[in-house]
């Protein structure tokens, strides 16, 4: 009897022991970082946390969002559960990287858990045979709002579908996009920043991607290899075909594609950790370089643009080829200048003419050529009737910017600015995004100012001696394009302006003005570097006496160039004149320099003179976040 | 915080954040290449052609096309559609057309390199399509005489058939 109670109380040792230990590996689960990333769980504010995901299904305990061992707990009884008629349906089948993680975790567990025919992720996973994951950056395309700062989504590289040489364009791209369900313009922006759009998950061949993006937006790609061995493949298709069929809320400035996609891939890899560090705006460009900086990415491959492409074909043309192609394209058929051509310069030529009727026509898809049909059909017969093929070779020559180089988008300024006979100001600025044309290049376009909420604010010395702080600026948005004039692609400078900033009236007092502006003009290539000038129209609040908006007219010109990549300079000069006469008109001289003094950090010194001042300088420290 | 800098920034939002509003598909891959459809407007809808049959479409038919598709975990028949290179083949040249076709005016290039995958057409040790290329660049103007991808494509099963190219 004392031997039956002494092996009983062993047992029931035993059994608290197993029941104490596996309690403490789901609590150590739980808690883990791969366990609150595989279920998306990101930090919110006042350190909570949240899961991401929005739609019912994805979270089984009715509190699973907010807590992640009650979710665990209820993974953990699904897992347990009894096979279903439709054995797909079972949580095993429906939660692969859960299952992963679990069983690796608490392999005694999923010893115990029931035998499922997960057909339907089987035949998914062979369906979908993939080799390789990359993260594409798609560059800034200033015609539309939404795809200013570019966008990511994941290539997936196809396995055994056909040869180990087969094409890229066959791969799969995995992309998450909102899904607007209204077509109001105001109601669309109101519910894009706000959280009001569900994103969702969208699978579909690579070449798509490449249509929309490289040839019909001429936007160039950069395909970042994902560091992840087959475990990590397995663990991505795995999170993939789990939170795929779900909806997350997409709020434009943070939660938004790319922060997603880095969640995603957190999930996939647990010690990516990119994801964590963004607490306000998530722009694409910095997620790509949160992971270059974390070493989860390889070297990237870039695909040209459609506009890249032509650059590269007519950088191959001699004076005269080129000379001839700017000749044809202002011709309906093709000139028999060409088809006279010796063989190899006819190539070059014909490439080129291609490449143009490509761009200009943004075909793409099932697009046709329109514009230019019967030449389009011309120079195809003739190409073909050349033999000989010309393959695009990537060089230098198209020079674009990484994505993961230089500073990041938001950025905090420190400056001092000192006006002769007037003393010394303060000015402390934030800017949310992206980047201005007097910083120097690295990691941005050279010829694309795009600013979104730049503040700046003035502490300014009054007579009595003490600091009072008014506003000095505030961008809502600031556009400034200004690529080389070009015959052959139409390429001309614009801007666009929304803002308030502080001006001097005749008597040097200060008022703030409120405008709206835009305008068309010209950039050319000019003592090693750009030199632009755009007339613009002004609508706002142009004259200090009086609150009423008024119409004016300006010119925005200047001229920048980059002795070396770390160093931008330049002149500014920028004019306006109010349709109100008696508002004096206004200008600006300024001539600037910006050193990258480490790559989240700059120094730029400026000296300027405006109407109703003297000569002033201004030295200003930025940080980038 | 969010929603404050939401705020302040929304008005400058007027575009779309998804690529495109994509229309609806069909069931399958017949609907789509019997429409001329942009593909700009049914970006997603190719997916549906792939996908047709597969499991695949209960991940990532998220779009609206996948749902015009009945039980969007239709149960799978593996390679129905996804491996049946024909039907891949026209999809591919449905919405690469005018690439291919300048690929294979020039002889290479890697759009006519995809399409040579498809058919089976690259060599598997060396990677090279060079056969295919070239009949691509010499038959030009037989091989396009239509918009249509499927008449494309039967163009093409044709030329590769004449020439005894080594493809499948």
């Amino acid at each position: 009897m004392r031997a039956a109670l002494g092996a009983a109380a062993r047992l029931l040792c035993l059994v608290i022991l197993a029941d104490g230990s596996a309690l403490a590996g789901e609590s150590e689960l739980a808690l883990s970082p791969a366990w609150l990333r595989a279920l998306y769980y990101v930090p919110h504010s006042l350190g909570r946390t949240a899961g991401l995901v929005a739609t019912p299904g994805f979270y089984l305990a009715t509190t699973g969002r907010d807590d992640p061992q009650q979710e665990l707990a209820a993974t953990l009884a699904a897992f347990r559960a009894q096979v279903p008629a439709k054995a797909d349906d079972h949580a095993l089948c429906r939660f692969p990287r859960r299952r992963q993680l679990i069983a690796a975790a608490m392999p005694e567990l999923a010893a115990s858990w029931p035998v499922v025919a997960c057909t339907a992720y089987r035949d998914w996973r062979e369906a979908f045979p993939v080799e390789g994951a990359s993260l594409v950056f798609s560059s800034n395309y200033l015609n539309n709002p939404s795809s200013m700062y570019g966008h990511t989504f994941l290539r997936l590289q196809r396995g055994n579908g056909t040869s180990q040489h087969g094409s890229d364009l066959l791969d799969y791209a995995v992309n998450f996009a909102a899904n607007p369900d209204t077509a109001n313009p105001l109601l669309y922006a109101a519910y894009g920043v706000s959280g009001r759009f569900f994103g969702g998950f969208s699978l579909m061949p690579y070449y798509l991607k490449v249509q929309e993006y490289a040839n019909a937006e001429s936007r160039d790609l950069w395909e970042y290899p994902l560091r992840l061995d087959g475990a990590g493949l397995d663990a991505l298709m795995a999170t993939l075909w789990e939170v795929g069929p779900h909806g997350i809320r997409y709020w434009y400035l943070d939660e938004n594609c790319s922060f997603v996609l880095l969640a995603v891939i957190a999930a996939a890899d647990p010690t990516i950790t990119a994801a964590d560090k963004f607490p306000l705006v998530v722009a694409p460009k910095d997620t790509v370089a949160a992971l270059w900086r974390q070493g989860a990415l390889g070297e990237p491959k870039r695909r040209l643009s459609a506009h890249s492409r032509l650059t590269l074909r007519r950088q191959a043309l001699s004076a005269d080829e080129a000379s001839l192609l700017v000749r044809q394209i202002g011709a309906a058929k093709l000139l028999p200048e060409v088809a006279a051509l010796p063989p190899a310069s006819r190539t070059r030529v014909l490439d080129a003419l291609l490449e143009w009727i490509a761009y200009d026509e943004k075909l793409a898809g099932t697009r046709r050529s329109e514009k230019h049909q019967q030449l389009w059909e011309d120079t195809l017969a003739s190409r073909a009737a050349t033999p000989g093929s010309s393959p695009l070779v990537v060089t230098d020559g198209v020079h674009l910017s990484r994505p993961d180089d230089g500073p990041s988008s938001q950025r905090v300024a420190l400056g001092i600015d000192n006006v002769a006979g007037q003393g010394t100001d303060a000015l402390i600025g934030f800017r949310f995004a992206l980047h201005d044309l007097a910083s120097p290049p690295i990691g941005y376009a050279k010829d694309q100012e795009i600013t979104m909420g730049d503040f700046q604010l003035r502490a300014h010395r009054q007579s009595g001696g003490r600091y009072a702080v008014v506003p000095e600026s505030f961008t809502l948005l600031r556009i400034l394009s200004i690529p080389a004039f070009d015959r052959v692609t139409g390429a001309f400078a614009w801007t666009l302006t929304l803002g308030s900033e502080r001006r001097l009236d005749t008597d040097g007092d200060a008022w703030l003005m409120h405008r709206l502006e835009g305008g068309a003009g010209i950039a050319l290539d000019l003592l090693g570097g750009r030199i632009y000038a755009i007339p613009v129209i002004i609508v706002g609040r142009l004259n200090p006496a009086t609150a009423q908006p008024g119409l004016g007219a300006g010119l925005r010109s200047g001229w920048t160039m980059s002795p070396t990549p770390r160093l931008q300079c330049g002149l500014r000069a920028d004019s306006d004149r109010s349709s109100d006469a008696p508002v004096q008109p206004w200008w600006r001289l300024s001539a600037f320099a910006s050193v990258a003094v480490t790559t989240q950090q700059e120094l730029r010194f400026e000296a300027f003179k405006q109407a109703a001042q003297p000569w002033g300088t201004l030295a200003v420290w930025f940080r980038y976040l | 915080m969010k929603i404050l800098t939401s705020l302040i920034l929304s008005v400058m939002l007027s575009g779309s954040a998804a690529a495109a509003d994509y229309g609806m598909a069909g069931c399958g891959l017949g609907s789509i290449v019997a429409h001329e459809l942009h593909w700009s407007d049914n970006m997603a809808q190719i997916f549906v052609a792939t996908s047709n049959g597969t499991a695949g479409s209960q991940t990532f038919g998220i779009t609206s096309g996948t749902s015009n598709c009945g039980s969007a975990a239709s149960p799978s028949v593996r390679g129905k559609v996804l491996g049946q290179k024909k039907a891949e083949r026209t999809v591919y040249l449905h919405y690469n057309l005018a690439q291919v076709r300048a690929d294979a005016a020039r002889g290479d290039g890697e759009y006519i390199a995809g399409l040579a995958d498809l058919f089976g057409c690259r060599n598997q040790l060396t990677g090279s399509y060079v056969g295919f290329a070239s009949m691509s660049q010499r038959r030009h103007e037989s091989l396009f005489n239509s918009n249509d991808a499927k008449v494309v494509q039967a163009n093409f099963e044709r030329a590769l058939s004449q020439d005894n190219l080594a493809c499948g």
